[in-house]
């Protein structure tokens, strides 16, 4: 039994190795070719339209070395602006969907505008928000809140809703007070739906932000972007996408770590 | 003993028949609410700033009438469908391919992925740089926002297709062409309108950012327009209808999703 | 001397399993040996994780086995095949097609004519009595209905075994004793061979005439019980002393294997 046993086991021991060696290798050849087809087709093409991967590097260094730190300061502007304005728009969707999830009066008076709002594409409303607030950080900060609360508030609606009796019947029938029941046992119940939420959220806001950029030149990265674009400066542009690009992949695999991660202890 | 139990359950349809009305007469209220602040507000603010309500209702009946809301909106709407056509056509196959081999995943899902997670649009400006001014550009924009749910989706159809599917099949002798064809395909139609169904929304975004940057026609021309022109009543004519699009295509996917895939199967939305 | 419909000649298994960065080894079946002759009908009993249900997609060909054969007829078969039919314990039917198409489903595979495939699966659907359900969909039918779907199927695929995994445990009690009468009733007239996964002994005792108990941690049969009890077999069949003893006899042998495996500190 143990010794036909064990030779299998190293078997599928070894098997299991090889694949993840191959899959490191595909991965790597993946992005070398990539990488190859951009270089090659960089030279081959009319430098107005495009730039080899080396160019690009090239002048994504020089402006990260750059004396007046334009790509930094445009980076900072973004943050500066979707940091703020997503932490209000977590703590107001939070509110808002507790306060639709919990009372049904609530939720008749708010879920109209709250459709309308998830279902309206935020970009729209940036001409009306620049005539009113004109151009500058509110105005920026505010169509991030915009941008963001609705994700998060539909989705905390629909983890309270969804959340059975079987977790609030127990808390109940041991007397638990309405915010003793809000605090241990909904919020924590609802986290799940809250991570989600916030994905979302962070994503629509991080695309709203930029199109915001592009309508006020030069401010933020998407500023940048715009006015690169305009003096068609190729090379030029890819640095600030790349970043933003950066930017995007690593809040939602952060959020994604994070997500699993509480996922992990909810495991019914 | 019967009778009283009619009365309890008639009792009870009719309370719930009430708090359905309740509920209605509620939203209409709020609704008309802030019909009213938007008119008081609207008086009482300078036109460049906003216009009463029944300005902007005016000016919507107008715009039907004389025509100048027709040609955006089907401009709109063309740029739309040809958008998530493409996306459709060449979103489904890919998330077959990567579902089926796994190799083809582990080369691209780092770029299906990260590009999900990209905001898509900062590559506008360079999209028009390559693609031109007019329709291109717009179609191309949409299909980068609205392909990436659509893959994703199909991927996680095919990959779900659990073994209560795929073994009385094999139970039965399948060929690999066969369980394709009548397992796998059906299998994942809810799935793919899942899918469909969440990149309207993004496609919309990518349509309305695409005709604000590029040259502005459709909607998203006609709003900017209005808006630099200080139209405060019209402009806000293009923004309910894009918000009526919106909401009416998601409506209109469901209800087709519904129709042809009745059964509870366990979707997952993946995205926005 | 005609070889045993279905032999099963030392059948050996072990599934591997990712545990943290490594792998290891599950021994599912430990040298399974069993002869079943044409007609007979042998019922699989054993505590979770005895195998069982591995045994019987090792039979189909579902499962290939490490070391050991399966025999029909003397011929040693490799994959699943048209002289064996399953009906699983999740019925397996195919929401998007109605209770005909499903039926015709494996001969469809097969690449029977149209008309022919019809009047087959029209036949087994009154056979299991479901006539005037064909245009019915699976998600329209109770539990017990479903199930007899996938005996149509079964019987439409005219195996000469028929293997059932646990068909009755996703179906209430009171069908339950139904569906038991009328596969009986079946069997009685198409005099296939059966070999039935369960996790009843009431139920193993009740329907067949042989009964197989299986040990779990290795996977092994444990006692071949010969089950003397009169045919046809009706409700009151429950009710002879016979049964009674044949059962507790069969308990009692389940029991010490559940607790030699507690004590080995391998329980479920």
């Amino acid at each position: 039994m143990t010794a036909p046993d064990d030779a299998a086991l190293l078997a599928v021991r070894a098997r299991v190795r090889r694949s993840k060696i191959d899959r490191f290798v595909i991965v790597a050849m993946t992005l070398a070719g990539f990488l190859s087809f951009w270089e090659i087709s960089g030279h081959l093409t009319n430098p107005m339209f495009f730039a080899p991967v080396s160019e690009v590097l090239i002048a994504f260094w020089q402006q990260i070395i750059d004396p007046s730190h334009t790509l930094l300061s445009g980076l900072v502007e973004t943050l500066a602006v979707l940091v703020p304005g997503f932490l209000i728009a977590s703590i107001l969707g939070l509110v808002l969907g507790v306060l639709m999830g919990r009372s049904n009066l609530a939720l008749q008076i708010l879920d109209p505008y709250v459709t309308i709002f998830y279902n309206t594409p935020r970009v729209a409303l940036i001409p009306v928000l620049l005539l009113w607030l004109g151009v500058g950080d509110t105005l920026k900060i505010v169509i991030v809140v915009l941008a963001a609360v609705f994700p998060v508030s539909v989705n905390v609606t629909a983890g309270i809703r969804d959340i059975s009796a079987q977790f609030t019947e127990p808390a109940r029938s041991m007397n638990a007070t309405e915010g003793q029941l809000l605090w241990k046992v909904i919020l924590p119940a609802t986290l799940p739906y809250i991570m989600a939420g916030l994905k979302l959220g962070l994503g629509r806001a991080l695309t709203t932000v930029i199109v915001a950029e592009f309508f006020v030149s030069l401010s933020g990265l998407g500023g940048i972007l715009h006015a690169a674009s305009s003096t068609y400066q190729m090379a030029k542009m890819f640095a600030p996408a790349i970043i933003l690009a950066a930017m995007g992949i690593t809040i939602d695999g952060l959020l994604t770590y994070l997500e699993r991660r509480v996922l992990e202890r909810y495991r019914a | 003993m019967t009778v009283s139990l009619t009365v309890a359950a008639a009792r009870e349809a009719g309370a719930r028949r009430t708090t359905k009305r309740r509920n209605l007469a509620i939203r209409l209220g709020s609704v008309v609410a802030l019909v009213l602040v938007w008119e008081i507000c609207g008086m009482l603010t300078p036109r460049i700033f906003l216009s009463p309500f029944h300005e902007t209702v005016v000016a919507f009946w107008r715009l039907c009438r004389d025509g100048t809301l027709v040609a955006p909106t089907l401009s709109s709407l063309s740029v739309l469908f040809a958008g998530l056509a493409v996306s459709v056509l060449l979103g489904v196959p890919l998330g077959l391919l990567m579902g089926r081999y796994v190799r083809l995943n582990w080369a691209l899902s780092p770029y299906v992925n990260g590009l999900y997670a990209t905001p898509t649009v900062a590559l506008l400006p360079l999209l028009s740089l390559w693609l031109g001014l007019y329709i291109a550009p717009k179609v191309a924009i949409v299909v980068l926002l609205a392909i990436f749910p659509i893959i994703k989706n199909t991927y996680a159809g095919v990959a779900t297709v659990g073994h209560e599917l795929l073994e009385p099949a094999s139970s039965m002798q399948a060929s690999e062409f066969q369980i394709a064809r009548y397992v796998i395909a059906p299998a994942i139609v809810p799935f793919v309108m899942a899918g469909i169904r969440l990149s309207v929304g993004r496609g919309i975004v990518g349509l309305v950012v695409g005709e604000f940057f590029t040259a502005q026609t459709g909607l998203g021309g006609l709003l900017i327009r209005y808006a630099s022109n200080f139209r405060t009543a019209e402009m806000f004519v293009p923004i309910f209808v894009l918000v009526a699009l919106g909401y009416g295509l998601t409506v209109l996917v469901a209800a087709l999703q519904e129709r042809i895939a009745p059964w509870k199967e366990t979707e997952r939305d993946l995205g926005q | 001397m005609t070889a045993p419909k279905l032999s099963v000649d030392d059948i050996h298994k072990t599934f591997f399993k990712p545990v943290k960065n490594d792998v290891i080894g599950v021994p599912a079946l430990n040298g399974v040996s069993l002869s079943v002759k044409q007609g007979d009908f042998v019922s699989v009993i054993g505590p979770s994780g005895c195998g069982k249900s591995t045994l019987l997609r090792i039979v189909d060909g579902l499962i290939q086995p490490d070391q050991g054969r399966i025999l029909v007829d003397g011929r040693v078969v490799a994959g699943p095949g048209p002289d064996r039919a399953v009906v699983f314990q999740y019925f397996g039917l195919y929401p998007w097609r109605s209770v005909l198409r499903n039926v015709e489903f494996g001969l469809e595979l097969k690449g029977m004519p149209q008309q022919q495939r019809r009047e087959v699966a029209l036949a087994t659907i009154a056979q299991v009595g479901l006539r005037g359900f064909e245009n019915h969909f699976p998600h329209e039918l109770s539990g017990g209905m479903r199930q007899r779907v996938g005996f149509a199927r079964a019987l439409s695929l005219d195996p000469e075994i028929i293997l059932m995994d646990e068909p009755f445990s996703s179906v209430d009690e009171q069908t339950r004793e139904l569906l038991q009468e009328q596969l009986l009733e079946l069997w009685r007239e198409t005099r296939k061979t059966v070999l039935f996964v369960t996790h009843s002994i009431d139920e193993a005792v009740y329907v067949a005439n042989r009964v197989v108990v299986m040990a779990a941690r290795p996977g092994r049969i444990v006692e071949d019980i010969t089950i003397d009890l009169p045919r046809p077999r009706t409700s009151g069949v429950r009710a002879l002393p016979r049964f009674g003893e044949i059962r507790s006899h069969a308990w009692e042998i389940l029991k010490r294997c559940i607790r030699e495996a507690t004590e080995l500190g391998a329980l479920p």
